[in-house]
């Protein structure tokens, strides 16, 4: 298959992605940012007015770490469940299977987008500075694409092999939620665990993604240069082991 | 000639386990007790070689691994040892219409199908009003989920069409779907040949095979057994079905008492399941009575005798309640004929009562047909002619009174059942004033007409007025016809006209 009719094919599973997951409902895609804004809603409620937490713009420091969490759990969950719905096509044809894994990550990155977007409108309604440091964003987009990728394509060849990845998965990311900074700052987190803490890689992306959104901060060249290596190592990785294993997919999925 | 795939030592092994699924939890558990692995060996090192332009008929009963095999050359599976090189795209259709979405509409799944086939979007938009015109459905503006299977298949069929590849892999393709989706199948399935494109063709479809296949591998249990010219391997393939069912039978029934008579009836009966089974809606019950099916040396005691029978009438009745009124017919006929050698022990059963009735009111048997012979020039017999060469077909029968001024009479029809022509002798003004005993009537054919294919023939002898048959063979006979020193002129006959230029 050439490059042209591999993209026309990512083109079209993420386009039957978007129809088949919006069918019959109302609201289409508002479900997909009524979802973290009612979660935004409650941890702002818990987080904020009974605990008391003091941060500066705290309901859009909540909301970015959210969105960015939004797109690891949603795209990795949708990964693993495509490969489910497509059974029969990757028992029967021949193409280049992790089209599937990509399409579903494109369609999750693209709800990402259209969500950050209104994120950056509930800047301007709620007159926070934006500042010039923001021209990083599009540098952490793309390494958080790479990593929901890898992980995604890691995901999803494993699960074919063992079923219970996706349990195993979904304790993962209550359990990720939790240990990465959304809710709270970093500086909450006792300094001799700091260093395993940061070992999260979604973590610093987070802390630098806000630090150059929110406080007009420039992420160090240590850090930049620390999760590129990571994202792109995980997108190696994943792509690497998905190849390897696709072989034998069309007989054990 | 280029050699378009070939395999060396190919072997494929399923394993899974005998008790559970493949959890972690398992694989844990395994690293302190092994747990059975149970292993199938769907290809069992097959070597192959096939060349570039070859039609390729791939047979074998269920499970012998045709698919697997299929799936192998497609990339879709990889092999467990040996090596698979292929030159040359692929295209392989195992299942059409695997990938339409239920809920989306007739557009989308056409472009969703065609991507993953591997059309660019831009080939899709053009071709887009070819593909829905070709598939000839109307409803443009629907889900697909209110489509009937066939029109899905149509739909998919029309899309993969458009795919341009240099070896096809078709799984059962040509033989689903209604007349005239076959027929478009067929047309396809033709223009591949003609340009030269190579074909692997899975079928269970043996004639089509014999027919259309220049070569054609034969597998058993995942192991290449034969390779070679399609209609010898057709018949080895018959055989190996034959002796299969005789083996099981012989666990079946642990009979040894020979009686000649049985055999007898018994490979006559064979020929009728043969006939029988032709019918592709009745192809799918053949199992139930497989092992009945050539019983000939084996059902030699009384217990198995009864149970024979009434396989058989069990199988007549089912046929007859789900056929139509033109396979009614032919089941009648089956019976009839049957009924006429006396294969029958006749009971209490209402579907033979009324083929009993039937056949006691239309058929006298003063005259019978007793045998059906073509020739060739050489007054050799056969059922293999070439165009233009002489031809006769003669009617043996045997009278058991004398019967004044029979009709003689047959009729060939081509492989879609169109008559091509019914002479007969009143016709010809041959008739003599009355016959006795047994004797020969010969149709001879100075140039034969006909070109490449099958066709069939019904015999028939009615008395003098053409009113009441005597005896009625209906398409009960066969020839092939093949083209030698002529060029092909396509279609059915060679009319031997002449081109002037003024």
């Amino acid at each position: 298959m050439g490059f042209s009719n591999r993209f026309s094919l990512i083109k079209q599973l993420t386009i039957t992605g978007f129809k088949l997951r919006y069918r019959g409902s109302v609201l289409g895609y508002f479900w997909s940012l009524l979802n973290p804004l009612l979660l935004l809603l409650t941890l702002y409620i818990v987080f904020a007015l009974f605990m008391k937490i003091n941060i500066p713009n705290y309901p859009l420091y909540l909301l970015i770490g959210i969105l960015t969490w939004n797109f690891l759990s949603e795209g990795t969950v949708m990964s693993i469940n495509s490969m489910v719905s497509n059974r029969e096509l990757i028992r029967k044809m021949k193409f280049p299977t992790q089209s599937i894994i990509i399409s579903s990550c494109v369609a999750s990155f693209v709800v990402f987008l259209i969500n950050l977007l209104i994120f950056f409108l509930l800047m301007v309604i709620l007159k926070v500075n934006i500042y010039f440091t923001a021209v990083v964003l599009p540098f952490y987009l793309i390494e958080l694409f790479m990593l929901v990728l890898g992980l995604s394509l890691f995901l999803s060849a494993l699960y074919v092999r063992y079923k219970d990845v996706i349990h195993i998965w979904n304790f993962f990311l209550l359990l990720g939620f939790w240990i990465t900074p959304i809710v709270y700052s970093t500086d909450l987190v006792p300094f001799e665990y700091l260093r395993f803490y940061m070992l999260n890689p979604l973590a610093r992306i987070i802390v630098d993604m806000r630090g150059a959104l929110l406080d007009n901060f420039i992420p160090t060249l240590k850090n930049i240069f620390i999760t590129t290596i990571i994202s792109i190592l995980t997108f190696v990785v994943g792509y690497v082991f998905f190849k390897k294993s696709s072989k034998r997919f069309a007989e054990e999925i | 000639m280029n050699v378009a795939i070939k395999l060396n030592a190919v072997t494929k092994n399923f394993s899974f386990y005998a008790k559970s699924e493949n959890t972690l939890f398992h694989s844990f558990k395994s690293i302190f007790k092994r747990d059975k692995h149970v292993v199938i060996s769907a290809i069992d090192r097959l070597s192959l070689e096939i060349n570039t332009g070859e039609i390729i008929g791939i047979i074998g009963p269920n499970g012998c691994g045709k698919t697997t095999l299929l799936k192998i050359v497609g990339g879709i599976l990889s092999p467990t040892k040996g090596t698979v090189k292929v030159m040359g795209k692929t295209l392989p259709l195992l299942e059409l219409g695997t990938a339409f979405q239920e809920s989306l509409s007739l557009k989308d799944n056409i472009f969703l199908y065609g991507s993953i086939l591997g059309l660019s979007t831009e080939t899709l938009k053009k071709r887009l009003t070819y593909i829905i015109d070709f598939s000839g459905i109307r409803q443009t503006d629907t889900n697909i989920k209110n489509f009937s299977s066939g029109m899905k298949l149509r739909l998919a069929f029309s899309i993969a069409k458009e795919v341009d590849a240099d070896i096809y892999l078709l799984d059962e393709i040509l033989t689903v779907g209604d007349e005239g989706f076959q027929k478009k199948c067929f047309v396809f399935f033709e223009n591949l040949k003609r340009q030269g494109k190579t074909i692997l063709l899975v079928t269970h479809d043996l004639s089509l095979v014999a027919r259309e296949c220049d070569r054609a591998i034969l597998l058993d249990n995942g192991k290449l057994v034969a390779d070679g010219e399609s209609s010898s391997m057709v018949k080895k393939y018959l055989s190996i079905i034959i002796n299969n069912d005789l083996k099981l039978v012989k666990k079946q029934l642990r009979v040894n008492k020979p009686v000649k008579e049985l055999s007898l009836a018994f490979s006559k009966l064979r020929m009728l399941f043969e006939q029988l089974l032709m019918f592709k809606q009745f192809r799918n019950i053949s199992n139930t009575i497989l092992p009945f099916y050539n019983l000939e040396t084996l059902i030699k005691n009384r217990e198995a005798k009864k149970l024979f029978f009434g396989e058989l009438r069990a199988l007549l009745n089912f046929c007859y309640e789900h056929a139509d009124e033109k396979e009614k017919l032919f089941i009648k006929n089956l019976v009839k004929n049957a009924l006429q050698e006396e294969l029958f022990p006749l009971e209490n059963n209402e579907m033979m009562k009324i083929v009993v009735e039937d056949s006691k009111t239309v058929f006298d048997k003063e005259i019978k047909i007793k045998k059906v012979l073509f020739k060739d020039e050489m007054g050799v017999d056969g059922n293999v002619f070439e165009t233009g060469k002489s031809m006769s077909i003669e009617i043996i029968y045997q009278a058991l009174k004398d019967v004044k001024r029979p009709m003689f009479g047959i009729a060939i029809f081509d492989s879609t059942d169109h008559l091509i022509t019914g002479p007969n002798t009143t016709f010809y003004n041959v008739t003599s004033e009355s016959i006795k005993n047994s004797g020969v009537v010969t149709y001879v054919i100075k140039s034969l007409p006909l070109l490449k294919g099958t066709y069939k023939v019904s015999v028939s002898i009615y008395d003098e007025l053409g009113s009441k048959p005597f005896d009625y063979h209906e398409k009960k006979y066969g020839f092939k016809v093949v083209e030698k020193d002529i060029k092909s002129l396509g279609g059915i006959i060679n009319m031997d006209g002449r081109w002037i230029y003024k």
